[in-house]
């Protein structure tokens, strides 16, 4: 069997028609268990290929997808892109990754799964959280195996060759007791090894602890704008559509709320957020962006100031402004200085916001929904699980609202995420 | 591909476990448009065979890309492996639902001449020049065109053999203006069951009416207000209906996730809504004419039926693969589907409606002293709560009987059984939602629908 190396190679040896031409192989194997309603249910394994054609023709641009390796269907996708590319309206923007600028040749993570470990560790899992958290219902949970070998070459003299092996396990579930039950949660985490027993991984435990807690939910019937303390795994919700504004879809389409605030204070100097692929005990590592440039340790956010924008190669083209020399996989935002309980101890009411279901934000910032799996503060202390009550906030002005960052933080193996205290939140129940 | 001639040789491999094998070409299209420029002209296609076996509760799935028999009986091995692997480390037990053999043809390509990927690019152009001239102080606009086509051919060790072509074509404009408090922007989507070909193209002309009503409502909604938080009485125009009934009841009568814990699973033959509430999930028809998403025989080689869910208010009915429907032995109804070849079938929703009523929409809104109505579904989510939540992109105050002031982005929860209980009226218009894709391991085509619904939930805001 061609590795994924060979393939693109030979591709882009024999395809000499373009301006530029570029062929992205990625060879992927998973292996799957999982468990449904409490019990291991499925084995799965898959095997693919996929080919991504890029190329640049006077000017146009078009991408082509498909995941045979023969010729006959080489052919097709060929023609495909003759077709695309004859009525591309010219975009000088265009261009592919020239060489020298990807990540070095790497293999990281195990080649292969160890079946027979895979199998003791979701039983163990499925066998234990029955026995500890009697109350938990597991719904589902998936622990995979997957393997990516990735190469990328262009005519431009560009080759990049990644094989990368990972352990990915999610558990999905609800507290259940007689007709009561909890709203679902979820929570996983990567890792490169089974060393640890699955329910040891990110903070799978803690919020399998809660999710008993959260069987005796109550209606919140009250209305305040205040204080929020957002957990780890419900960061995601708020920092994201920020960052979204520093992208190519925002600031291409003029519609960036943060377009001119380079080296501006846009958030609380509490705030750090930084990328950094390069930590050791990464589950995943990021090792390119989309366009083939090395992913590189970077800041984002420097005690709130606006340091990198995360444009591609295209979209700082477009633009005029600088490429971001990272892509934004393995995020982290820095530790603060206090513990959880201290966080929560000048709350005279507010809210612990567990998980986030909500809308997408809307253009400028404005964000609602349900805060699930959360809980009533109470004078500095966690007092009862809420059901029924929804947030609302800015998404911008939250950035500026962080009032405190916890000391610990969640490690999921891909990112490094701390509890944060915001404040000026609407909260309102029924 | 002729998998028929695999199935005996499957057979002898299998010894006597049940066996799919399933092949699977998807093909999709995107062309986009950011203020005039082609920002995204790409196409992908997704070929591969995969087979699935079945031993004493454990099923064994594998999959290979390369469409050919010596991969089809690589991956019927493998299938039986793996669930022989299972079953040597455990005692689960179960067994599946009996289906009888069913055969099928069926294909919904379009009858039209194909046009060129040049000349939807062009046509697409046509549109956006078409916005830019009649709306030229936009803040920014984006076209989009997405076409999906999901072709499968699958036998089964029961005896079923089908063959399914079912394509998806849609538009979608996204229109920014400048306001006060930042950019607003509005996105309407055109389109549904079919190819490109059978929803557009021609004069774009024929168009500006849309264009102008997408237009009128980014108008308003910059000039909108944050509604108020809490609960409300409020009016939920029809492409709301059919986002409730998918999220807030749907998910909630899954099997697998009644098996996992969900409410309703307490609430079967119990009344869960008023009287004026029925909710089916269409297998392929309603009205004579096909759902956006028709299943005439699902990925377990079951046929597909309408299944009513809520009839008068009161649970009847479960979604079911045939494992699920031999627990809760109720019948298995076609609800098993998986989105690409490499995927194992879980049990989705196909065309899940609320069915109209007999009130008008304007005595609707007369009958609400203060509320809100509220249209434009966006993303939401389902619980096993039945706390539901989605996302809503327009509406207007109701006061006194009154359309008011127009909102801006709002989202609306509930519980579901207990939302349902306060449905009062119903309209009796009805519309097909067609563009959505319902994520739950993997993404899935669904189509959505129903009448107005006057009813109480929460409303998020300020």
């Amino acid at each position: 069997m061609k590795s994924a190396l060979e393939i693109a190679r030979e591709l882009v040896k024999n395809t000499r028609e373009f301006d530029a031409f570029e062929v992205i192989c990625h060879r992927d194997r998973m292996t799957e268990m999982q468990i449904d309603a409490g019990e291991v249910s499925l084995l799965r394994t898959t095997e693919n290929v996929n080919l991504t054609l890029r190329a640049i023709h006077g000017g146009r641009y078009a991408t082509v997808d498909l995941n045979q390796t023969d010729s006959g269907s080489y052919a097709q996708a060929l023609e495909k892109m003759r077709e695309a590319l004859k009525s591309a309206p010219v975009d000088e923007a265009r261009a592919l990754a020239p060489q020298g600028v990807g990540p070095e040749k790497a293999s990281r993570g195990p080649t292969e799964p160890d079946l027979a470990k895979m199998h003791d560790r979701i039983v163990a899992f499925a066998r234990g959280t029955a026995d500890q958290f009697r109350e938990l219902k597991m719904e589902q949970a998936m622990l995979q195996f997957n393997r990516v070998e990735a190469a990328r070459v262009n005519t431009l003299g560009y080759e990049s060759d990644i094989g990368q092996g990972t352990y990915d396990f999610t558990a999905m579930f609800s507290g259940k007791r007689g007709d009561k039950t909890s709203s679902f949660n979820y929570s996983g985490a990567t890792s490169q090894d089974l060393d640890r027993e699955l329910i040891e991984w990110g903070a799978l435990k803690r919020i399998m602890q809660s999710s008993i807690r959260e069987i005796d939910h109550e209606p919140f019937d009250g209305k305040f704008k205040g204080q929020v303390v957002i957990a780890p795994e419900a960061v995601d919700n708020f920092v994201w559509p920020f960052l979204a504004h520093l992208g190519d879809d925002r600031l291409i389409a003029g519609t960036s709320q943060l377009r001119d605030k380079m080296e501006q204070q846009v958030a609380s100097e509490l705030l750090t957020i930084r990328v950094n692929p390069e930590r050791g005990s990464l589950g995943r590592r990021e090792f390119a962006t989309r366009e083939g440039y090395a992913s590189k340790k970077g800041v984002i956010l420097k005690n709130g100031t606006l340091k990198t924008w995360l444009l591609s190669d295209y979209g700082a083209r477009k633009t005029g402004l600088p490429r971001a020399t990272t892509g934004a996989a393995n995020l982290e935002i820095d530790a603060g200085e206090i513990s959880f309980a201290d966080l929560i101890k000048p709350i005279k009411k507010g809210l612990l916001l567990g998980r986030f279901s909500g809308g997408s934000p809307a253009a400028n910032g404005e964000i609602s929904g349900v805060a699930k799996n959360s809980y009533l503060i109470e004078n500095g202390q966690v007092t009862k699980p809420l059901s029924e009550v929804m947030i609302s906030a800015n998404v911008f002005d939250m950035m500026k609202q962080v009032e405190a960052v916890s000391r610990d933080r969640m490690d999921d193996g891909m990112t490094l995420k701390p509890y944060i205290r915001v404040n000026g939140v609407t909260v309102a129940g029924k | 591909m002729d998998l028929r001639s695999m199935l005996a040789e499957v057979q002898s491999m299998s010894d006597g476990l049940y066996t799919e094998l399933r092949w699977q070409e998807n093909r999709d299209q995107r062309l986009s448009y950011l203020n005039g420029q082609l920002t995204s002209n790409s196409q992908e296609t997704s070929t591969g065979l995969s087979a699935r076996a079945f031993k004493e509760g454990y099923w064994g799935f594998a999959s290979r890309s390369e469409p050919t028999l010596e991969s089809a009986r690589l991956a019927a091995q493998e299938a039986v492996k793996n669930a022989r692997f299972l079953g040597s480390r455990g005692k689960k037990g179960g067994a599946l639902l009996p289906a009888k053999a069913t055969s099928l043809e069926k294909s919904y390509a379009t009858k039209k001449s194909k046009q060129s990927t040049g000349y939807w690019i062009q046509w697409l152009k046509q549109v956006d020049d078409r916005i830019q001239a009649k709306f030229p102080a936009l803040k920014a606009r984006q076209v989009t065109m997405t076409s999906l086509e999901m072709e499968k051919k699958f036998v089964t060790t029961d005896g079923a053999a089908v063959h399914s072509l079912v394509p998806r074509a849609h538009l979608a404009i996204v229109l920014t203006v400048d306001s006060e408090s930042g950019p607003v922007r509005y996105m309407d989507v055109r389109g549904g069951l079919g190819e490109k070909e059978d929803h557009f193209g021609g004069d774009v002309g024929q168009l500006d009416a849309w264009f102008e009503e997408i237009h009128k409502i980014v108008q308003e909604k910059a000039k909108g207000v944050m509604p108020e938080a809490g609960e409300h009485e409020v009016i939920l125009a029809p492409d709301l209906a059919g986002i409730l009934a998918h999220e807030a009841v749907g998910h909630t009568v899954e099997g697998d996730l009644v098996l996992g814990g969900s409410v309703a699973g307490e609430y079967m033959n119990q009344r869960v809504g008023s009287d004026l509430v029925t909710l089916v999930d269409f297998a392929h028809t309603y009205a004579g004419t096909p759902a956006p998403q028709p299943v005439h025989v699902d990925d377990e080689g079951v046929e597909a039926k309408d299944t009513v869910i809520i009839e008068k208010g009161v649970l009847k009915h479960f979604m079911n693969n045939r494992e699920t429907a031999h627990h809760f032995h109720q019948a298995a109804t076609g609800h098993a589907r998986a989105f690409k070849f490499y995927d194992e079938p879980l049990i989705r929703m196909r065309n899940t409606a609320i069915l109209p009523g007999d009130a008008s929409l304007d005595d609707m809104i007369k009958s609400v002293k203060k509320g809100y109505f509220l249209a434009g579904a966006g993303n939401g989510q389902a619980d096993t709560t039945g706390e539901f939540m989605f996302a809503v992109n327009r509406g207007y105050e109701i006061v006194d009987g009154r359309l008011g002031r127009p909102l801006r982005e709002a989202t609306i929860s509930g519980v579901a059984f207990d939302m349902l209980k306060s449905v009062s009226m119903v309209s009796r218009d009805f519309e097909w939602e067609s563009s959505g894709y319902c994520g739950k391991k993997q993404p899935m085509p669904v189509g959505m629908g129903g009448p107005a619904l006057k009813c109480r939930v929460v409303v998020g805001g300020q």
